[in-house]
């Protein structure tokens, strides 16, 4: 009777999650209230290099439906308000590509409301931005909740010039807001370093696994060290086509059974919080695969240490390749890890190595080595395996190819399968 | 009520009737691994180059290959694996930067994930064994006088496969280029190959050296594609491309494009050369931009000179979907593709000059063309021209022609 027993439970469970979802759903029915078009205007940043001056704002779902007439986010559209003004004597050139490899043209997302494209046209940002002139307008790219990491890359004749923003959604999530890497930490806690032997020995010392919030578990191995101001960091990631995302909480669950349950499609599931210094990840990030339930995720969070002035974060990275049931998380539902957690990291160091904003990489000592005979798990109990290294990246704002990009000859990672095979 | 009760319980039989016998046939199909592996054929077919005292080889395995290979019929997946060796002679370690061959590879564990069963755990463990060990080496780096060989998992794709090999080095890299036939289609993925390499002998070449003359001859290229028929005008031709093919396909491939059959068009009599799309392959959909290329005898600082048609279909990812190779109907804001295509492969580190230059001719906007609805476009009438090098240029090496301003066509 026992099998028969256990499959009544889960086709319970299953029935009672439908309900549950459906009954959250119905809580989150939002109302209708007018909303001003112009409200994005007063949250723009504006920023100053040299002759140039970028503003920029992110108007929220119900703006961008204020101004566009059609619901953008129903299909993940979000658009990205900014205002170029040059001062210069050259003409410059917004590369959209930047700001989102798979931005969408205004006849696309036209076409996706079934709606006139002249609209669109004349809300778009133009081209080119003419000495002493100003330009506005909207560029429109693939939605992301919570915040927006914007990376504006501006090509001219004599210069390249590249800004980065992140745009906090007011509308979203007030239980979560994005941490202020600036005050972060009190000065008097901040651990300058100027010596490169130095840094690589602090960099050993940090943590080598993220915790659970009770700091009496260890989870998956720190194994990404990040270094570079957040101007020089976020351009790389967007440009490679990784959005930040929110915790799993709240509206996030909700929709993290929806997906599983009912195969929804979003676009991105939340990450859950895994925990370093006492707090969550500062910020995490995705980059999507093959289907909804893979996925290479990462998380980082800003350390107390500053290299020659500039952030030091410890990051994690792993692969989803597919997702299973779990009661330890509150979604039922988890991602199953790439054992091999260094594939992951190398793909990382790969992917970014192409953005033009790596400028060095070296591999230090992080979580020590574990044996592919005897794994460790993380706090979901998938079980993973590593040589124990951490890749540490130096990101600069001018552009490198990969023919400048430098190594540091720190520690070698050995391979568990390349040594042998090599001749 | 007691009839839907019986009912539900009816469901749950079938439910778990289905279950059952998924299981049953679960345990049949667990993986085995391949006793022998015959990778003779693949080596033999190789294609190799040369430089800086590295040399590269490179094959795609075919999909019956694949099976004998890998014991799982990766073709289900839409998985094609890649058979790669690099002999290290040069006094660096390298290391290979998988990302080039496929910004979307598939790790082996994430491959063998895939195949995995349930109630298999031991054929689970030894497929991951197994696919772990014909990887390519990619976790250490390549000492000086070392060789190393193995298989990356790329996504699936018909006809010729363009093998873009980065490799990278302190300070350094090197990259290799190749039109990999695949086996099951051989003698087409060739046929391509030999004929443009063999278009233009010598003394057909126009050979220019000049900006000023480059852009005149450019400005009498033909406006626009025709149909097969040859008398429709379609498409405009809105790009060209200066460079080795070499160099400009191993731009493409690293911004996600991938070689892909189009519907035919016609210049100079005769259908496209090459032609190519950017298709995500992924859960996410992405822009979807096809290009259409000719080459020309036209030879710029001794570099080949190709021409070619870029656009839409339309609706973009929102569009119904349709074999990939029908590209109608068109987008009729073509400019947009033309745009995104150029700001795109500015990432690429190949692109070293841009330039716009009268194109279909359309000075003014909003004229439309041709007797068929599906063709009919605007467009500002210009081309753009695009120069590349195998030397990797950053954003900031980007160069301009020297020609007049964009504006002033408009």
């Amino acid at each position: 009777m026992e099998p028969w027993k256990s499959k009544i439970s889960i086709t319970t469970i299953f029935y009672s999650l439908s309900v549950l979802v459906l009954l959250l759903q119905g809580c989150a029915t939002t109302t209708s209230t007018p909303v001003d078009p112009l409200a994005y205007k007063k949250r723009t940043e504006s920023s100053v290099m040299g002759e140039l001056t970028i503003t920029v704002a992110v108007p929220t779902n119900s703006e961008a439906q204020a101004i566009y007439g059609v619901n953008l986010a129903l299909k993940h559209i979000q658009p990205v308000w900014l205002e170029v003004k040059n001062d210069s004597n050259d003409t410059y050139w917004l590369l959209s590509s930047g700001l989102d490899p798979h931005y969408f043209f205004p006849s696309e997302a036209a076409y996706a409301f079934k709606t006139e494209v002249e609209k669109f046209q004349k809300l778009e940002f133009k081209n080119p931005i003419r000495p002493g002139s100003t330009q506005a307008g909207f560029v429109l790219v693939n939605l992301d909740e919570g915040f927006k990491a914007v990376d504006i890359d501006l090509l001219s004749r004599e210069a390249v010039k590249s800004f980065s923003f992140i745009a906090d959604d007011p509308e979203f999530r007030a239980d979560y807001k994005l941490v202020n890497f600036e005050t972060l930490y009190k000065a008097e806690d901040i651990n300058n370093i100027e010596d490169e032997e130095e840094l690589r020995q602090m960099l050993e010392e940090l943590p080598r696994f993220t915790t659970n919030a009770d700091d009496d578990e260890y989870g998956d191995p720190l194994n990404l060290v990040l270094i570079g101001e957040i101007n020089d960091i976020l351009p790389a990631l967007v440009r490679r086509n990784w959005h930040a995302t929110e915790t799993t909480w709240s509206r996030a669950i909700r929709r993290t059974i929806k997906s599983f349950l009912l195969g929804a499609r979003y676009r991105y599931s939340p990450i859950s919080p895994l925990y370093v210094f006492g707090r969550p990840q500062d910020v995490g990030w995705q980059k999507a695969r093959r289907t909804i339930n893979e996925r290479n995720h990462m998380r980082f969070w800003l350390s107390p240490i500053r290299f020659r002035g500039k952030k030091v974060f410890i990051g994690q990275i792993s692969r989803d390749i597919g997702v299973k049931f779990t009661l330890k998380s509150p979604t039922i539902s988890t991602h199953v890890i790439d054992p091999d957690v260094d594939e992951a990291r190398r793909y990382f160091l790969e992917d970014l190595g192409y953005s033009q904003a790596l400028a060095k990489y070296g591999f230090v000592k992080g979580a020590g080595v574990v044996n592919k005979e005897e794994p460790r798990v993380n706090l979901v109990g998938d079980p993973f395996y590593t040589d124990g290294l951490r890749v540490v990246l130096f990101f600069e704002s001018r552009p490198y190819t990969i023919s400048e990009i430098d190594y540091l000859p720190w520690e070698t990672p050995s391979g568990f399968y390349g040594v042998s095979k090599q001749e | 009520m007691k009839k839907s009760c019986s009912k539900m319980k009816n469901q749950l039989l079938i439910i778990i009737s289905t279950i059952c016998i998924a299981l049953f046939m679960n345990a049949c199909a667990t993986f085995k691994k391949p006793t022998t592996i015959n990778e003779a054929p693949i080596k033999e077919r190789a294609l190799t180059k040369e430089a800086n005292g590295i040399r590269a080889s490179a094959a795609v395995v075919g999909d019956q290959e694949a099976r004998q290979i890998f014991g799982i019929d990766l073709s289900r997946k839409k998985i094609q694996a890649v058979w790669i060796e690099i002999e290290n002679n040069s006094d660096r370690p390298i290391i290979l930067l998988s990302t080039a061959i496929d910004p979307e590879y598939i790790a082996p564990l994430e491959v063998a994930f895939y195949y995995h069963r349930a109630f298999a755990s031991d054929a689970n463990a030894a497929l991951d064994e197994h696919l772990l060990n014909l990887n390519f080496p990619v976790r250490s780096s390549m000492k000086p006088g070392s060789r190393a060989s193995g298989y990356i998992f790329t996504n699936w794709f018909k006809g010729i496969k363009v093998i873009d090999i980065d490799l990278l080095g302190n300070n350094f890299s090197q990259n290799f280029t190749f039109f990999a036939p695949n086996p099951d289609k051989m003698a087409e993925s060739k046929a391509v190959i030999d004929r443009i390499e063999t278009m233009f002998s010598d003394p057909e070449l126009q050979k220019l050296e000049s900006e000023g003359a480059l852009r005149e001859v450019l400005e009498q290229l033909p406006c626009c594609v025709s149909d097969k028929n040859g008398k429709t005008s379609a498409e405009p031709l809105n790009v060209v491309l200066i460079g080795e093919i070499y160099n400009w396909m191993s731009a493409l491939v690293r911004r996600g494009y991938r070689y892909q059959e189009l519907n035919p068009r016609s210049v100079f009599d005769r259908v496209q050369d090459i032609h190519t799309i950017k298709l995500s392959g992924g859960y996410l959909k992405g822009q979807e931009i096809i290009i259409r290329l000719w080459q020309t005898p036209i030879r710029y600082q001794s570099m080949p000179v190709w021409v070619g048609q870029t656009s839409t279909r339309l609706g973009g990812r929102f569009a119904d979907t349709a074999s990939a190779e029908v590209t109608l109907p068109m987008d009729p804001h073509v400019d947009e593709a033309r745009d995104a295509f150029t700001q795109d492969i500015a990432y690429s580190q190949a692109l070293i000059k841009i330039g716009y230059i009268k194109g279909s001719g359309l000075a003014q906007s909003t004229q439309t063309e041709t007797s068929s609805k599906d063709y009919q476009y605007t467009t500002d009438g210009l081309r753009v021209v695009l120069v590349f090098a195998k030397r990797p240029a950053s954003l900031e090496e980007i160069d301009f022609f020297n020609w007049k301003r964009l504006d002033d066509y408009r």
